[in-house]
């Protein structure tokens, strides 16, 4: 082959396998929190666990406790969760011939 | 671009950026995958803008529990319809992918989408594809720092642009709007709109295609869609290869050639870097960039455009394509039942809910005049848009008597009343113990929601006797 053309090739960045792995987790648990969010805050309302907070005071809960500050929240507890498992599934399907070939 | 430039800039490409420098790349799948982007993009940024009824048209109004589409208001308790909706998606990209193969990839999809947007801003400032790589030969030369701060700049505005508007669809936009221009913009609010602006950033300006290759489920689970009547994006061997560059004007037959001319402009525009002469890849997003470039081409050599087109796998064997078959029926029919399915669901939706809740301390009181009386405490949700005046009832009607006013409930309220229903002495034999308590809007009888309940009677020593006997 033409050896320029090879060299015209726009040679596609390759991440290396961890990189892979991470973005893999990062990615898959936050569609998993996405659902999870979706599913518990279609059953729980926040105004519950405020006016749990306010026991009756309006206005006694802390500035970050609003509605939409424990929709966030949440989702970013499940998305912890949900990383805290793809983490361990990563870690436990890498076996020990994988880490011997990576040395 | 001679070919001295050439060669050098693909050394500085090989040894220290391997990034992908798509080419830009003009034809009728190019202009396609733009009127996509623009609609797509128009409606991202646009629909929070729209209002309808003196509300906003599409408003997830979360604090408040509400999602406002149109004319419609969905609350908690219609989570259904949001489920059912999802499979209603989930099954058309599975339809779509059978029939089609990646169409959604390539013209749909928020990461192509954005990666477009960000790339077109890239041209904006930068130029084309020979001129970037030039750019970035000679870095921290004044043009080069005045380029990449100007390119920062719209990137930045874009993906805050960007932020703002997803916010927008969950605190209404005009609010917005004005708090940001107040500075009182809530503490979230900003949160939500840095985190949407920077993830934009991050997918569309620096992740890109990685996203697509490394990150993305469909990519991988796509291949189950699959079949050999697929349409996809193919290069036909068959007419292609062997493959080589000839004179002008050369019958590629007399030198022993196919019609592919290896000019590698198909892998120079693909935005995920491979080559598609390789056969069907994971990579690919199917945006048809390739078919553009080698139409193209091929119109300038004098060969028939198709060299690269969408294309079955039947088809490049030289069979005839089947495109009533099992996996595509089964997906359509399931897609079309469903589609029905929910369009009568939802205009059949009733907005009242109804919740009895039953004293349990007293089940039923006799009254002085022998009377039973059973008292039922309701809970009346008016999900519809305007307050309404609700009439309780009884099925069957005749002997119970309803001792409850019409109860009016204004839009998106709950109300709780106690609803006292009687029973007469002399009716008290052949009165049902099961009823269906119902509430109906006064001036629109259509309107009206149930609920079954049952009705407590002090055990009748008459009937006792009758037990016995």
């Amino acid at each position: 082959m033409d050896p320029l053309a090879e060299a015209e090739y726009p040679a596609a960045r390759r991440w290396p396998p961890q990189l892979r792995v991470a973005a893999a987790v990062a990615w898959s648990s936050f569609l998993a929190a996405c659902l999870g969010t979706m599913l518990a805050f279609a059953a729980l309302d926040p105004r519950v666990i405020i006016d749990g907070v306010e026991g009756g005071e309006p206005g006694a809960a802390p500035w970050w406790l609003t509605p939409t500050g424990i929709y966030t929240l949440g989702f970013f507890l499940f998305w912890l969760i949900a990383v805290a498992a793809g983490v361990l599934t990563a870690l436990l399907t890498r076996g020990p011939q994988a880490d011997g070939d990576e040395h | 671009m001679n070919e001295g430039t050439a060669a050098a800039e693909a050394v500085s490409l090989y040894e220290s950026h391997r990034k992908v420098y798509p080419r830009e790349v003009a034809g009728r799948f190019a202009r396609l995958r733009t009127l996509a982007a623009f609609g797509l993009l128009g409606i991202f940024y646009g629909l929070p803008w729209l209002q309808w009824n003196g509300r906003q048209a599409v408003l997830f109004d979360l604090p408040a529990r509400k999602f406002h589409l149109l004319g419609l208001t969905l609350w908690p308790q219609d989570f259904l319809y949001l489920s059912w909706l999802l499979i209603l998606a989930a099954l058309t990209l599975f339809f779509v992918t059978a029939v089609a193969g990646r169409v959604w990839c390539g013209y749909a999809c928020p990461q192509t989408v954005w990666t477009e947007a960000f790339l077109a801003l890239e041209r904006l400032v930068e130029g084309s594809r020979p001129q970037r790589l030039k750019l970035d030969k000679t870095p921290w030369t004044r043009e080069w720092l005045a380029r990449k701060t100007l390119k920062q700049f719209l990137w930045v505005s874009f993906a805050a642009l960007t932020g703002f508007s997803f916010v927008a669809f969950f605190t209404p936009a005009r609010e917005l709007a004005v708090s940001i221009v107040n500075l009182e913009l809530g503490g979230w609010e900003t949160f939500w709109i840095l985190f949407y602006g920077f993830a934009t950033y991050g997918n569309a300006g620096f992740l890109r295609e990685q996203v697509c290759k490394y990150m993305c489920p469909y990519a991988r689970f796509q291949s189950a869609m699959f079949d050999h009547d697929t349409l996809v994006v193919s290069y036909d061997p068959g007419r292609g290869e062997p493959r080589g560059a000839r004179k002008r004007g050369v019958d590629p037959k007399a030198v022993g050639l196919g019609d592919c001319v290896d000019c590698t402009i198909c892998v120079q525009v693909c935005p995920t870097g491979i080559d598609i002469r390789k056969g069907l890849q994971y990579e690919c997003i199917a945006c048809a960039a390739c078919v553009d470039a080698c139409d193209d081409v091929m119109s300038r050599v004098g060969y028939n455009p198709g060299l690269i087109r969408y294309a079955t796998e039947r088809e490049l064997q030289g069979e005839k394509t089947h495109y009533f078959r099992p996996r595509v029926l089964v997906y359509g029919g399931l897609l079309l039942a469903l589609g029905i399915g929910f369009v009568i669901s939802l205009s059949l939706r009733q907005p009242i809910g109804l919740d009895i809740i039953r004293d349990r301390n007293a089940l039923y009181r006799v009254l002085p005049d022998g009377a039973v009386e059973n008292v039922y405490s309701l809970r009346i949700l008016n999900k519809d848009d305007q307050a309404h005046r609700y009439v309780i009832e009884t099925q069957p009607v005749g002997v119970f008597q309803v001792d409850a006013d019409p109860v009016e409930v204004q839009a998106g309220e709950v109300r709780a009343v106690a609803a006292r229903i009687r029973v007469s002495p002399g009716d008290l034999a052949r009165a049902p113990r099961d009823l269906r308590i119902s509430v109906r809007v006064a001036d629109t009888p259509r309107l009206a929601a149930d609920h079954a309940t049952r009705f407590f009677v002090p055990e009748l020593e008459d009937d006792e006797h009758e037990g016995h006997d």
